[in-house]
């Protein structure tokens, strides 16, 4: 599925439960989506880019078993568009659900 | 495709120190998911294909990387327009010194002072490409790698000599200078229609109030016979402003084609990468050119009696 624009937020939901790499990032989206959100790894880290320019995530290189790997880490201004994110997705997906679910 | 080139391909056209800090992270990545497939029984070299595929097409990660380090749309377009109307003087300044000096000294090769101006001349083309890749960096965004001046280094005035006329990238060089003026001449044209058109049609109500003894004239049927009134001023400062951005638009579009230019020519023959100038809004610009289009068929309709006037 294509989840293009949405990559930003979902990269800031998985930060959210704590600091990780790219590639790990990657796999949690596509983990917890139950591999129905893919998408090519590559753009991942324009998007990164992107977060970390906008002040919403930090990086710093750290070195784990002789490796190493930039971490991403949310701030807080990144915590507060998580929010607004979620809260945006909810209007939006009751909104929808409520004239595909079926509902009267 | 080996990550070498898929990551020139993906960082073409960014800062050095942009560059290196992908090379790195692309390389981490591949290191984890190469390590995963193996970890799940996947041969070595198949992991390695399959880790590479999973980044995806580069021209797409190259357009994300291009586009997530644009400036604001206001700053880019003050940019541009310096870049374009630099392109005019700079255009002839390049034509006049270089086809003097290569015509000066092929013509004298014969005897001994033809090689120097020749050599001068390529030299004065390696100065000026210097200068046209900081002015495609600094105000298009478009790295272009730097090339060295002397590709043999360490040898006799012979050797380089040979080795730099040899050199396609040389001869790339100067065909982007030469090159210049003729796209310099359009773009200049352009990109002052572009901006004084719409400015001066803002300043329309202004100029009207303090300089009422200046004759402003349209087209007989434009706006009635005899002279502008007030509110017809407003009403065509109201249209500028709506074609300014509009305008700004097609100027970034316009510039980053030279951008692609400048990627070819002076980065020795590379495919560049056509760089989004701001988030592109193909809405703007189709809507630039329809109000462009309108606008003629209005002028044209009413100079030709079919449509009256009010």
């Amino acid at each position: 599925m294509n989840l293009k624009g949405s990559l930003p937020a979902l990269i800031l939901e998985v930060l959210s439960r704590g600091s990780s790499h790219g590639y790990e990032i990657a796999q949690l989206i596509k983990r917890r989506s139950q591999g129905v959100l893919d998408f090519k790894e590559g753009t991942l880290y324009p998007a990164l880019h992107g977060l970390e320019r906008d002040g919403l995530v930090t990086s710093s290189e750290q070195s784990e078993n002789g490796r190493t790997r930039r971490y991403y880490t949310l701030t807080e201004k990144g915590e507060k568009a998580l929010a607004a994110e979620r809260a945006e997705w909810q209007k939006l997906s009751s909104a929808i659900g409520g004239i595909l679910g079926g509902k009267v | 495709m080996n990550l070498q080139e898929w990551l020139e391909v993906a960082t073409r056209g960014l800062k050095p120190a942009q560059q290196e800090r992908i090379a790195l992270e692309i390389k981490q990545h591949l290191e984890d998911a190469e390590a995963y497939l193996t970890q799940q029984g996947v041969l070595a070299e198949e992991a390695q294909q399959r880790s590479l595929e999973g980044l995806g097409d580069p021209l797409v990660a190259s357009r994300a990387f291009l586009a997530m380090s644009s400036r604001p749309f206001v700053w880019q377009s003050l940019a541009t327009l310096t870049y374009l109307m630099l392109s005019f003087p700079l255009g002839i300044a390049y034509f006049v010194l270089l086809i003097t000096g290569f015509a000066v000294g092929l013509s004298l090769v014969w005897t001994w002072i033809g090689i120097p101006i020749l050599a001068l001349t390529f030299g004065m083309a390696a100065v000026f490409s210097a200068l046209e890749r900081s002015l495609a960096a600094s105000l298009l965004g478009v790295y272009v790698a730097r090339r060295p001046v002397y590709t043999v280094s360490g040898k006799g005035f012979w050797a380089r000599a040979k080795a730099h006329i040899s050199d396609k990238g040389t001869w790339l060089d100067v065909s982007y200078m030469f090159l210049r003026l003729p796209l310099g001449v359009a773009a200049f044209s352009l990109a002052l229609l572009l901006w004084v058109l719409p400015l001066s049609l803002i300043a329309m109500p202004f100029a009207m109030h303090f300089a009422p003894d200046v004759q402003i004239s349209f087209p007989d049927g434009w706006f009635g016979r005899g002279q502008l009134n007030a509110l017809n001023g407003w009403v065509i400062a109201l249209f500028g402003a709506l074609l300014l951005p509009l305008c700004l638009h097609l100027l970034n579009l316009l510039a980053s084609q030279y951008g692609l230019l400048a990627q070819y020519l002076l980065g020795n023959g590379a495919k560049g990468v056509s760089r989004p100038l701001q988030n592109p809004n193909t809405l703007q610009v189709v809507g630039a050119l329809l109000v462009l289009i309108l606008g003629a068929m209005v002028y044209l309709a009413r100079s030709q009696g079919a449509l009256p006037i009010p």
